[in-house]
């Protein structure tokens, strides 16, 4: 049984299952081409965003690599409420080191609609809000999980 | 760092646990319903670029408005509506190869609508301007509407060509138009200041993006038009 606050795990649970819902999301537009939008905004938008040259990275649509992202927080967060490590590794470090992968990617892909496609797509910047959440919590997951050692030791 | 008392605490493996599982898994069935619903409905959508491409032509005087717009539709017809499009937005591209069509054959062919047509091209659309142009330079040679169909109908074939005139007077040619006078046009770019003044008069009054209908100076987005349209034919 785990012997601390269990909230940070539980909070980046659910932050990552919407980040999954929100890639899923662009996937399916990705996939569908428009699907319930009616109109394009003036200064652009997810359909500007996602029929740019740089919404695929190693020809993988990055909606895609948002989904496996985020699915792999997600299977990691949920096993993290009953077990401290997998095959040895703690888990609150591999939470920490893909959600810091996951923050370095967003801010790559905010810059790129900010500062070179000069649109900005709603939900890209919900799942980059969502990014920086789950690694917030990951981080605090890691002190409690520190502090605890620095008190048992 | 401070944790609230009763959370800093073990937590029981049965209770709060338990709790949460159940909240992840109605968040997981509501978003995955939602995201069902979202790619049903989007394969239910009726646009199809060959069913515009293949229509007879339509049955409804054609010309430009006093201030320099292309309708269809008769002149006295009792409502009128102002579509502010994009030629390279593809919701109006949507909007044309699919709702346009009913709207046509419903109310422009019967004399009910007259249809008139706002350039709005969008900043984030490099080739909106171009294309057009395009429509107006076909315009000059009596073919606003057929090069309108022809350049929805095609879209993805040159929204993301970077020169994409040359294409544009295939079309030209594919309507049987003078490709010499069309060239000629489409590179003076004769109709370019008349597009930004389309463009700004669209800003004034606050269109939000493409395509935005307008009918009796309240904006509407295409899911409503078709019942506005009713609403105003009974008054």
């Amino acid at each position: 049984m785990i012997e601390r606050s269990l909230y940070p795990r539980m909070a980046a649970a659910v932050l990552a299952l919407l980040g999954l819902l929100d890639a899923g999301y662009l996937s399916l537009e990705r996939l569908l081409g428009d699907t319930g939008g009616l109109v394009c905004p003036i200064g652009g938008g997810c359909v500007t965003v996602q029929s740019s040259t740089y919404a695929t990275l190693l020809g993988v649509p990055v909606a895609f690599i948002g989904v496996t992202g985020y699915a792999a927080l997600l299977v990691l967060a949920l096993l993290s409420l009953s077990n401290d490590r997998i095959a040895g590794v703690r888990i609150s470090t591999l939470l920490l080191a893909l959600a810091s992968v996951g923050v370095l990617f967003s801010l790559y892909l905010s810059y790129l609609q900010v500062g070179v496609i000069g649109a900005l797509c709603y939900w890209c910047v919900v799942s980059a809000l969502l990014e920086l959440g789950i690694w917030g919590r990951a981080l605090l997951d890691r002190r409690l999980v520190r502090a605890e050692r620095g008190g048992s030791a | 760092m401070s944790t609230r008392p009763q959370r800093g605490r073990a937590i029981q493996k049965s209770n709060p646990l338990r709790t949460f599982y159940i909240i992840i898994g109605v968040v997981a069935i509501i978003g995955i319903a939602a995201l069902a619903t979202i790619a049903l409905r989007s394969g239910q959508s009726t646009a199809s670029p060959s069913a515009l491409l293949n229509r007879p032509p339509l049955n409804a005087p054609t010309g430009r408005t006093a201030d320099g717009y292309y309708y269809k539709g008769q002149l006295n017809a009792p409502v009128t509506l102002a579509e502010y499009s994009d030629f390279e937005c593809p919701f109006c591209g949507a909007f044309a190869t699919g709702l346009e069509l009913m709207i046509d054959r419903d109310y422009v062919e019967t004399g009910k609508l007259l249809y008139v047509f706002h350039d709005f091209p969008l900043q984030q659309h490099p080739n909106a301007v171009p294309a057009a142009e395009a429509a107006r330079c076909a315009g000059d040679q009596n073919a606003f509407w057929p090069m309108h169909d022809l350049l929805f109908a095609t879209q993805d074939q040159w929204a993301n060509n970077r020169q994409p005139q040359s294409q544009f007077v295939s079309y030209a040619q594919q309507l049987k138009l003078d490709s010499g006078t069309f060239t000629q046009c489409l590179t003076s770019g004769k109709h370019t200041a008349e597009i930004a003044k389309a463009q700004q008069e669209g800003g004034q009054i606050q269109i939000p993006g493409t395509p935005t209908f307008v009918i009796d100076g309240k904006q509407y987005n295409a899911d409503q038009i078709r019942r506005v349209i009713d609403a105003a034919l009974k008054k």
